[in-house]
């Protein structure tokens, strides 16, 4: 008995890891919780875009807005754009433009469309580090009370809008 | 990952354009080497989060090269090691970590070696039980009880000083927490220097205050004594020090610098007391760079970015051309210019 069961036991193991690894493998890995949901959004102090002093979080208190982190240079954020242009008719949008030249930045929205109530400026990455940010776009969902209701990494979907997005922003009216 | 690689080129891209000078030029090291190799070390453990399992210490990346001049600059605003840490784990997670916390979720992790010791050492010694159950019939004549009982008695010991060892080899090197070690190696693995050296500054340090006692009115002695302390990091220390030296006529440009540094360090910002200290500085040697440098910051940190240019573009043109120095204030004076150009409408 003893023996039958040190013989199945590793082989058990094994089989379970392999099955482990056979239902993971190719599955696109969850993206990492931010620490920030739930808390108070970190302050930054950013050079407005349009040259009309410095954006802090006390900008949209009071609101609920999302915060998108965006460059020029994102060619994600080309993908993302129309549904920012879209979802900017019904909610507020504050951009972050991270690591970007000011001059490109602003070609990249007249060409575009500019769904943002106001943009800061982040050249070298205090705001982006701050929020824990490691690529573009990432968006979070900023409560009136101005805590982080909901972070997003990577591209806003019409989906994700849809499902995620707006029905929180809603809530949080 | 594919977005990956998106940022990764899009980083690379934003690299060909963005020529934005860093507050502390962080890859040029830190005046202070003990902050330098803190800083360096620091940077071993935290993730560049835009990379695959590289230190922000090894990768070219522009956050982690952002994320260097983060360290740096709370490093010379005062923080601790773990203060630094803890500040990017409060925005990335434990992820930033590149050695993960012991914690509830974790402690599964961590305890999986010694674990799966414990359970191999269980399973060895009742295989072992099983052969001397069924030792042949020779063993038994000899007495069968007292031959399994002594061999599982020598066995019993043996896997218990094999888990001792294991235990105490895990809890020495495969703790996550702060290890609990005697400052001078630690001190000697944050300066990047031998023990030996360590030890020799501590002994250099007791010699010269073995001098003291007998001639406390040693200027020369006092003034080493303070640059020792300094080295050792200990700048409490150190203030007295050189304020006994330059007390007793050691008071030259450098010293005062010295000593503005130590109070900086010390209170972990830049007092009035750190000031007068700088303005001694400079008035006994208007190039002493660290003058340039903590003046420049002072009145940054107040607002007047304008006054704090004049004040790093002067330091730097003082400096012997190509020198450390030189780059690092000429940087601090090209951040405060990109500042000035953007607050212009």
């Amino acid at each position: 008995m003893i023996g039958r069961w040190t013989t199945w036991a590793p082989l058990l193991a094994f089989a379970i890891l392999l099955g482990l690894v056979a239902t993971r493998i190719g599955k696109t890995e969850p993206p990492l919780p931010s620490p920030l949901v739930g808390k108070p959004l970190p302050e930054f102090a950013l050079q407005r875009l349009d040259g009309q002093g410095t954006l802090t979080p006390e900008a949209f208190k009071g609101r609920a807005v999302v915060l998108n982190v965006f460059g020029s240079w994102c060619v994600a954020c080309i993908e993302e754009h129309p549904v920012l242009l879209e979802a900017s008719k019904s909610a507020e949008i504050v951009g972050i433009a991270w690591r970007d030249d000011p001059v490109r930045t602003e070609e990249w929205l007249d060409r575009r469309g500019n769904p943002y109530s106001v943009v800061g400026l982040d050249p070298d990455s205090r705001a982006a580090i701050d929020l824990g940010v490691t690529g573009a776009p990432e968006s979070f969902v900023i409560a009136p009370d101005g805590r982080v209701a909901l972070k997003i990494t990577g591209i806003i979907t019409p989906e994700i809008w849809r499902n995620q997005v707006a029905p929180l922003l809603e809530r949080l009216k | 990952m594919i977005r990956r690689w998106i940022v990764a080129f899009g980083l690379l891209l934003a690299l060909g354009f963005g020529g934005v000078a860093h507050a502390l030029g962080p890859d040029e090291p830190m005046k202070d080497p003990v902050l330098e190799t803190r800083a360096r070390s620091i940077s071993k453990e935290l993730r560049c989060v835009v990379c695959q399992n590289q230190s922000i210490d090894e990768s070219n990346a522009d956050l982690a090269q952002a994320m260097r001049g983060l360290v740096r600059e709370r490093l010379l605003m005062g923080d601790s090691d773990s203060e630094v840490i803890g500040a990017l784990e409060a925005r990335y997670g434990d992820f930033v970590r590149l050695m993960p916390p012991f914690k509830a979720t974790t402690a599964l992790l961590w305890s999986a070696p010694a674990l799966l010791m414990v359970l191999g050492l269980l399973a060895w010694r009742r295989a072992f039980r099983r052969k001397a159950a069924q030792a042949p019939v020779a063993a038994a004549a000899l007495d069968p009880d007292d031959a399994a009982q002594a061999s599982a008695g020598v066995l019993a010991t043996a896997a218990g000083v094999v888990v001792v060892l294991a235990a105490g080899a895990y809890l020495l090197l495969g703790h996550p927490g702060a290890p609990d070690q005697p400052v001078q190696p630690r001190l000697a693995e944050r300066l990047g220097v031998s023990e030996a050296a360590i030890a020799e500054m501590q002994t250099m340090a007791e010699q010269i205050e073995a001098r003291l006692a007998e001639a406390p009115d040693d200027a020369r002695a006092w003034l080493m004594l303070g640059r020792a302390e300094r080295y050792l990091g200990r700048h409490a220390e150190a203030i007295a020090a050189l304020r006994r030296a330059i007390q007793l006529g050691e008071a030259d440009g450098e010293v005062y610098g010295d000593l503005g540094e130590s109070l900086a360090f010390r209170d972990r910002k830049i007092t009035p007391e750190a000031m007068d200290a700088f303005g001694s500085a400079v008035r006994l040697d208007p190039a002493e760079p660290r003058a340039a440098f903590f003046l420049g910051l002072q009145r940054a940190e107040a607002g007047e970015i304008a006054e704090a240019e004049k004040i790093w573009r002067a330091g730097a043109f003082a400096q012997p051309e190509g020198s450390a120095w030189a780059k690092r204030l000429a940087g601090q004076a090209d951040r405060a210019a990109v500042i000035l150009a953007q607050q212009k409408p």
